[in-house]
């Protein structure tokens, strides 16, 4: 524990430099516009800014990225109250009592606990992350390629299970990222796979075009089809709630943090269902819960707390085991490995420079977010104003100029282009995007665990259930894939049953 | 088109995604110097994808697959004009160079929302921002033409 203190006095030491706090300030003031746009999530916006990070430190690249991440919680909540219109999936939840107080003139308490509650979700869950990070990496220390295989494919199944409606569309997407983490190279026997005819495949699909059309140039493309109106803001005044009010304040954000914290851990949650179990547990435990919906204060304290408490615990598997928990994460990810960064147990060991510096510079975003929430509300709700028509164009020169800059090729430009047409498909047909992104990501080192598994003794792939941990993880593996499919099974019945 | 016509194709779609990846997968070796060769996991996933597509199908067939709404004319051919904007961006970004292609792009888009000279206007100021941005300040290599922008 004294351990961890002194690292993090370090980090500080890293995080304070000019340079990183400024690129901190870049992160989350970002984040927050992401985050207040609608149409602009948190995934698209990191997946746009990964291409200006190239010349950067590591550090202060992944200081500014993970900001965009968890300063979009923020942003998504201002217009959530103010206009009634969420940035962010996180706040969809704040929109029901958090617009209501707004009509009531309260816009400025719904804001101010949700800032106070952001804060102490997210400071919280980094305090977690600074004392149990290290702990986790030094079990997963221990860990083998049985034990990594077995756990990206539990995480892989519980994306597929818990994203989408279908478990056997989510499956496809899963199954198609990892196919299309094998075009290129392959690293193991350097035979070049998939390239059909096109030598530019041969370095592979680069994870910054696949993610930029999966979900940047797509959610533009949905857009198109119908350009949103945008509404007049809410006054902002008085943000401190009156004195009764601040108990069952407190205690929504105490269970949001809690809430926000567990679900943080597992792969396949995501802040938005962080945000909905919480805002369900505070209407359960109210004395009076006809008042939801009409302006609970603790309908808007809860969910905001629970899903920045979300956000930096999900950095927690990230940081000590490799596994992304959710679509921003795997995004993280892909931004630490293109920086030459291996997020995992050795990470606390080889780069603890890294590793303390960020999680020094998020105490530090959280609190600038805090100011920029609190007293700069009006200001930022006057960029949601900034008409849609204006803005899409931007989005995707700077998304086709970041793309050329990745591999100063116009056939990733191309690529992009390619899927941002199948991420609009695949929205369409409701097919999960996250879990292909996750699996690609994930792809090639379940393909390299796969073989080190298998050659590691005669029993192949039964070896899985040969040591303790692996076997564990892959029970629950196929104890999630059942639930999946006997849900998706009762489901279809329900559905018969009703017609 | 209804929504089952379009569940049916996209499910025969992902066929032939799985089928081409099984047929490219038998190429590769099954056997490699440590264990299994690069064949084995795209041949593995590619029988999943077909299993699973064919799963796809017979539910697109039965009209049980759930899909979102399909956008209206008007809405797809917004679509479609963005993407052939973006196609001519890609094919003038070398001869003309990022701020002359900028410029084409975004009036382009901008036409139809601002009066021509205020979209001409737009334009002009976002393609030689970005320009600045980017080439200066982040030192990428971006194309210019011989005037050197």
């Amino acid at each position: 524990m004294i351990e961890s203190l002194m690292s993090l006095m370090g980090g500080f030491a890293t995080a304070l430099t000019p340079m990183n706090l400024l690129f901190c300030l870049a992160g989350v003031s970002m984040g927050m516009f992401v985050g207040v746009l609608p149409g602009l999530g948190p995934v698209a916006g990191t997946a746009l800014l990964i291409p200006m990070t190239y010349g950067m430190e590591p550090v202060t690249a992944i200081i500014m990225l993970a900001g965009i991440f968890y300063g979009a919680m923020y942003g998504g909540t201002i217009t959530s109250v103010l206009i009634n219109t969420p940035g962010e999936g996180a706040s969809v939840i704040t929109c029901i009592d958090g617009y209501q107080m707004a009509r009531q003139g309260r816009a400025g308490q719904a804001l101010g606990v949700a800032a106070i509650g952001s804060f102490v979700g997210g400071v919280v869950a980094i305090v977690c992350l600074t004392f149990l990070g290290p702990a986790i990496a030094d079990i997963a220390l221990g860990f083998g390629p049985p034990e990594f295989f077995s756990l990206m494919m539990f995480g892989l199944l519980l994306v597929v299970g818990l994203m989408g409606k279908s478990v056997v569309k989510g499956l496809i997407a899963a199954v198609l990222g990892v196919l299309l983490s094998e075009i290129g190279i392959d690293s193991g026997s350097g035979m070049d796979r998939f390239l059909f005819g096109q030598i530019e495949l041969l370095d592979g699909i680069d994870f910054v075009v696949l993610a930029m059309g999966l979900f940047g140039i797509s959610e533009i493309l949905l857009n198109m089809e119908d350009v949103s109106k945008v509404a007049v803001p809410a006054r902002v005044e008085k943000m401190i709630p009156p004195r009764e009010e601040w108990k069952p304040t407190l205690s929504a954000i105490a269970r949001g943090t809690g809430i926000g914290m567990v679900l943080g851990l597992i792969p396949g949650s995501s802040a938005s269902i962080a945000s909905l179990i919480s805002y369900s547990v505070e209407k359960k435990v109210a004395k009076d819960p006809s008042r939801f919906g009409h302006g609970a204060i603790e309908g808007v304290a809860g969910p905001e707390t629970a899903n920045n408490a979300y956000s930096g615990a999900a950095l927690i598997p990230l940081f000590t085991l490799g596994i992304p928990s959710s679509p921003t994460v795997a995004i993280l990810l892909g931004a630490f490995i293109m920086h030459g960064l291996n997020p995992g147990p050795l990470l606390y060991q080889s780069d603890p420079d890294f590793i303390w510096g960020v999680t020094a510079s998020m105490f530090i975003g959280n609190l600038l977010l805090l100011i920029m929430n609190l007293p700069m509300a009006n200001l930022w709700a006057k960029v949601a104003l900034v008409p849609y028509k204006l803005l899409y164009p931007i989005i995707l020169i700077v998304c086709m100029i970041g793309i050329y800059s990745v591999g100063r090729s116009l056939f990733d430009v191309g690529l992009l282009i390619f899927f941002g047409v199948i991420g609009y498909l695949m929205k369409k047909l409701e097919v999960p995007a996250a879990a292909l992104i996750l699996a690609f990501i994930l792809g090639e080192n379940l393909e390299y665990t796969m073989i080190q598994t298998v050659s590691m003794s005669d029993a192949g792939m039964l070896l899985l259930f040969q040591r303790p941990v692996s076997c564990v993880i892959t029970i629950l593996c196929i104890i999630a894939l059942v639930i999946s499919l006997y849900t998706a099974i009762k489901q279809r019945r329900d559905q018969l049953g009703d017609e | 088109m209804d929504k089952k016509k379009i569940s049916i194709i996209s499910s025969i779609v992902v066929i032939a995604i799985a089928v081409m990846f099984l047929v490219y997968s038998l190429q590769y070796s099954f056997v490699g110097i440590i264990g299994p060769g690069p064949g084995v996991m795209p041949f593995c996933l590619s029988l999943i994808l077909l299993v699973l597509s064919v799963s796809y199908l017979i539910t697109a067939l039965r009209g049980k697959d759930s899909i979102g709404s399909m956008p209206d004319k008007k809405g797809l051919f917004s679509i479609l004009m963005i993407l052939v904007y973006m196609a001519i961006y890609v094919v003038l970004l070398k001869p003309l160079g990022s701020v002359l292609a900028g410029i084409v792009f975004l009036f382009l888009l901008y036409r139809n929302s601002y009066r021509w000279y205020t979209a001409l206007g737009i334009s002009a100021i976002v393609s030689v921002f970005l320009f600045v941005v980017f080439r200066v300040l982040l030192e990428v290599n971006l194309p210019v033409n011989a005037l050197g922008f």
